[in-house]
Order: C-alpha cells, then structure tokens, then sequence
C-alpha cells in the first residue's frame, strides 16, 4: 500500500480518537449539574478518556485507539443548597467534579488535534494527486 | 492495494519500452498471442489497474451506505472514498498518457 494511502488511514484513526474524546467532553459538561436524587447517592462522576497506541495489521502501522473511558476519582463538590432533595443536614449537596473550564480546555484540545490530522490528510491527498497531475 | 503512483509511472514506460521491441512500433502484426490479455501487456494492466479501482470504489460504496444508515463512521466514510478516488484518478491518468503514447506512434509517418 501507498504510504501517502497509510497516511490517510492513520490520520483518520487519529480523527476516529478525537472524536470519542469530544463525546465524552460533551457527556461530562452535559452532565456537570447532574445532583443526586437522595441524600446519600452521589452525583454524576467526570469521564475522562485515554488513547493507546494500536497495531493496524492489514497496513503494518501504528495507528491511533480509544484504551478506555475512565471515572475521574477526584473529590466531589460541595453545593450549599438546603432546598434541595439530595441536601443533607448540614444543607451541603454532593456536586459532579466537572469543571467546565477544563472541559472547555479539553474540547479545545480535541478540536485542534482533529484538524491537524485532518491537514495531514488534506496535504497527503493533494500530494497523492500531485503526483498523479504529472501524468496529465 | 499497491498503488504508488511513481511505480506506476515507471511501470507505463517499462510497458512502452516493450511495446517498442515487441512489433508495435517496428509496424509488424502481432500473433494471436500477443494480443491475448497478459499481464505485461497495456491491456492487462489498464485491466487489473480498473479491476483493482473497482474493488475499492465498491469497498466506498458500502461504507457510503452503511454511513447513511448510521452503522459507519463518517471518518471512514470518506477515508473509502478518497482511496477509491485517487485510485480512480491514478488509472484514469495511465490510461491517458498511454493511449496518448499510443496515438504518437499511430501519427508517425512510415
């Protein structure tokens, strides 16, 4: 296979990760005021997402994969909120440990990322056909 | 899939050089042999480079499909399709510049 062809594949993979890693940005800033029901549960737990390196056997590259989609075991937040269902005695209510700022940081992230892989398979296209033009 | 376009531009001139030393150019009629589709031959290239196109544009054409129906990723979806098209492009070209090679011999006054 074409090495420029490769490219491609990789690039996508790469594109593939970035993808998964915006869903779960996505699921956790849609689920930063998820509180719970009653006192004693706990709220919605921050996702975070690790990649790995994968052997792509029918091409011999190393491309790109999701390794797995993780709890985040940091501490809660507290929310002063007597009103609530969930409050206990003490009126405090056990709050997701999203931050939206990091969320956003890592939204950032994932969108740069996906477009430097898709100029990479913007350059090897145009490189690809390039070299096919000088037949014409 | 072996598509590497300066191979196969090496390829077509090996291809030409042959056509030169096998009778073409040297105005001779060729045998029945010869014109049987072999794999040396421009028509057996142009034959298993089109074959080979076809292969991958079916390959993007499923993956287009299984896109619409939500089974595919759109990455992938047009990963297949790309392929298919600079494979596309690179037979279309070769088919061009040979059978352009072709016609020069064609016009050489004899």
């Amino acid at each position: 296979m074409d090495e420029l062809l490769k490219t491609l594949r990789i690039s996508a993979s790469g594109m593939k990760a970035q993808g998964t890693r915006l869903r779960v940005v996505s699921e956790n800033i849609a689920n930063a005021d998820s509180l719970p029901t009653q006192p004693g549960e706990l709220p919605y737990r921050r996702k975070v997402v690790t990649f790995k390196n994968e052997l792509d056997k029918s091409i011999g590259v190393k491309t790109v994969g999701v390794d797995r989609v993780q709890p985040d075991r940091s501490d809660f937040q507290r929310r002063y909120d007597p009103a609530h269902p969930a409050a206990d005695e003490n009126g405090y209510v056990l709050a997701p440990n999203v931050s939206s700022l990091v969320e956003m940081m890592d939204m950032r992230e994932a969108q740069r990322s996906y477009e430097a892989n898709l100029n990479v398979i913007k350059s090897s296209k145009t490189m690809l056909q390039q070299t096919i033009g000088i037949l014409r | 899939m072996a598509i590497d376009p300066s191979m196969n531009i090496a390829k077509a001139a090996d291809l030409y050089n042959q056509a030169q030393k096998t009778g073409i150019a040297t105005n001779t009629i060729p045998d029945q042999e010869s014109q049987a589709p072999n794999n040396n031959q421009f028509s057996g290239l142009v034959s298993s480079y089109l074959e080979r196109a076809n292969e991958i544009g079916k390959r993007s054409e499923e993956m287009s499909i299984k896109g619409i129906q939500d089974e595919a990723n759109i990455t992938d979806v047009v990963t297949a399709v790309s392929e298919a098209e600079v494979t596309l492009q690179t037979v279309v070209a070769i088919r061009d510049k040979v059978v352009e090679a072709y016609k020069e011999i064609l016009r050489m006054p004899i």
